[in-house]
């Protein structure tokens, strides 16, 4: 177990340009301090735990350093090769197959694959974040094409925020994690819930988010008794809505000492302070999203608030030298989204694609 | 409290221990982490880094059960940077002092 550890540590040092002899020193130090708590009576399990894990603890440990930088064999090359492979691909699908239309997709293969070798040089844990938003809009373009699917195709963006949380999932607490990906877990539900009919009663999944938000609660006893009332609340809410005809109006009211409790217990002490700003970017981007869908009716393109979520961490996250390189995927479905759908220039609107790999080439000269 | 100034108060107090004994790194946490919540990979960076910039020596010693621990000793040029820092602490705490009001100024 001790030497997992230590390989897993010294696994993830190889990736930051430092002296042997400094990355001997910190795999000794650790050593030694595994030692010292097995002396202290503790077991591998709780001192894997006491000393955190070796993805959560390397930034910490290589503050300063920099990443090596290993370009996967003949990156150049293919980035430069990428357009014309899909300039390709595109006549002979549109001359071959007479699939112009959505054959013009295999262009986002170009940015895909500077993304790839660009941040796969430095192992980015962010990589996955930033294919995501490639991946969700060629799934909702071919759901839209082919089979009209643009309601609930959309969803499939949830994805990308949910990469972003995800990735950054060794920064943060389990529950934290938790509460960060509860809205985009209970928002999925509620609208597989909608399509079966389910509107009126499915909205309680949403209870899940202050559910697992009590869970930081310091009192365990006022946690407790919080939890309760909020499963109360659920139960009588269904039971009377289900049971009484016409009762759906009326039925809210059970949560009502749940509702009061919340509001008398104001003093939360939330030991989380790291990741409150990712809790209000959340906060902020889902606020954004129900205004803007609600109130303009712009639910294709009012997911695009959730962006906010993997943009903040890699601004966050990500050095300064990939930033603007994972940054540029959003920016580009950003714009690819508001001019396809406003402009319906679908076939045009791609083009934006080809900033991503024109930002990897200007910051590797 | 901001993690840069509180990781700047640690680098003192750890400097302020190994004046008073050498220690390993384990040790030092546990008499730190006494007065100061600390953890050690807050500690064993510090340690590592002072070592670098000449601070500290470092030297193993022999257990009867277990590996050889490294102790750190303060170096004179250690003794000069604490003694530096005690000054620039001092002064600093004066000044927030008197603009509270007092050193048992109370909200």
């Amino acid at each position: 177990m001790k030497s997992k550890y230590l390989e897993d540590l010294k696994n993830l040092l190889d990736d930051y340009q430092m002296d042997e002899s400094e990355r001997l020193d910190i795999i000794n130090d650790y050593s030694e301090m595994y030692d010292s708590w097995g002396d202290k009576g503790l077991m591998n399990d709780e001192i894997s735990k006491k000393l955190g894990h070796p993805r959560s603890i390397i930034k910490e440990l290589t503050e300063g350093y920099r990443k090596v930088e290993r370009p996967l064999p003949g990156s150049e090359k293919v980035i430069s090769l990428s357009p014309f492979v899909a300039t390709i691909a595109f006549l002979i699908l549109g001359f071959g197959l007479d699939l112009w239309h959505p054959g013009w997709m295999v262009f986002l293969l170009i940015p895909v694959t500077a993304i790839i070798m660009e941040m796969g040089k430095t192992k980015n844990e962010h990589l996955s974040t930033a294919l995501s938003p490639f991946v969700a809009t060629t799934i909702f373009l071919l759901l839209g094409f082919l089979y009209d699917l643009w309601h609930p195709g959309w969803m499939i963006f949830i994805i990308i925020p949910v990469m972003g949380i995800w990735n950054s999932r060794y920064t943060m607490k389990k529950i934290d994690l938790l509460t960060a990906l509860s809205p985009f877990i209970a928002g999925t539900a509620y609208i597989v819930l909608g399509m079966y009919g389910y509107w009126v009663e499915g909205w309680v999944v949403f209870m899940l988010i202050p559910m697992l938000g009590i869970l930081h609660h310091k009192n365990k006893a006022m946690m407790l008794l919080w939890e309760l009332l909020a499963i109360a609340g659920i139960v009588g809410y269904l039971y009377i809505g289900t049971t009484y005809a016409d009762s759906w109006q009326y039925a809210w009211l059970t949560f009502v000492p749940f509702i009061i409790l919340s509001f008398f217990n104001g003093d939360w002490e939330i030991t989380v302070d790291k990741n409150n700003d990712y809790r209000l970017v959340i906060a902020l981007s889902i606020a954004a999203f129900l205004l803007t869908g609600f109130l303009l009716n712009a639910w294709v393109v009012c997911w695009l608030f959730f962006l906010s979520i993997p943009v903040y961490s890699i601004i966050k996250e990500v050095g300064p030298k990939e930033r603007i390189v994972a940054l540029t995927p959003f920016i580009a479905v950003t714009i690819f989204m508001l001019v396809g759908y406003y402009a319906e220039l679908w076939h045009l609107a791609w083009i934006i694609f080809i900033i991503i790999p024109m930002t990897a080439v200007v910051k590797n000269t | 409290m901001n993690s840069q100034f509180k990781r700047g108060i640690i680098e003192m107090c750890v400097l302020k221990m190994i004046s008073r004994e050498d220690m390993y790194g384990f040790q030092l946490i546990e008499s730190i982490s006494q007065e100061v919540e600390v953890n050690e990979n807050t500690v064993y960076p510090i340690l590592r880094r002072l070592t670098k910039q000449g601070l500290f020596d470092t030297y193993s010693k022999s257990m009867s059960i277990g590996a050889p621990r490294k102790y750190y000793s303060l170096t004179s040029e250690g003794k000069e940077k604490l003694d530096e820092y005690e000054t620039e602490w001092r002064n600093f705490l004066d000044g927030v002092y008197r603009i509270l009001g007092g050193s048992n100024y109370e909200e």
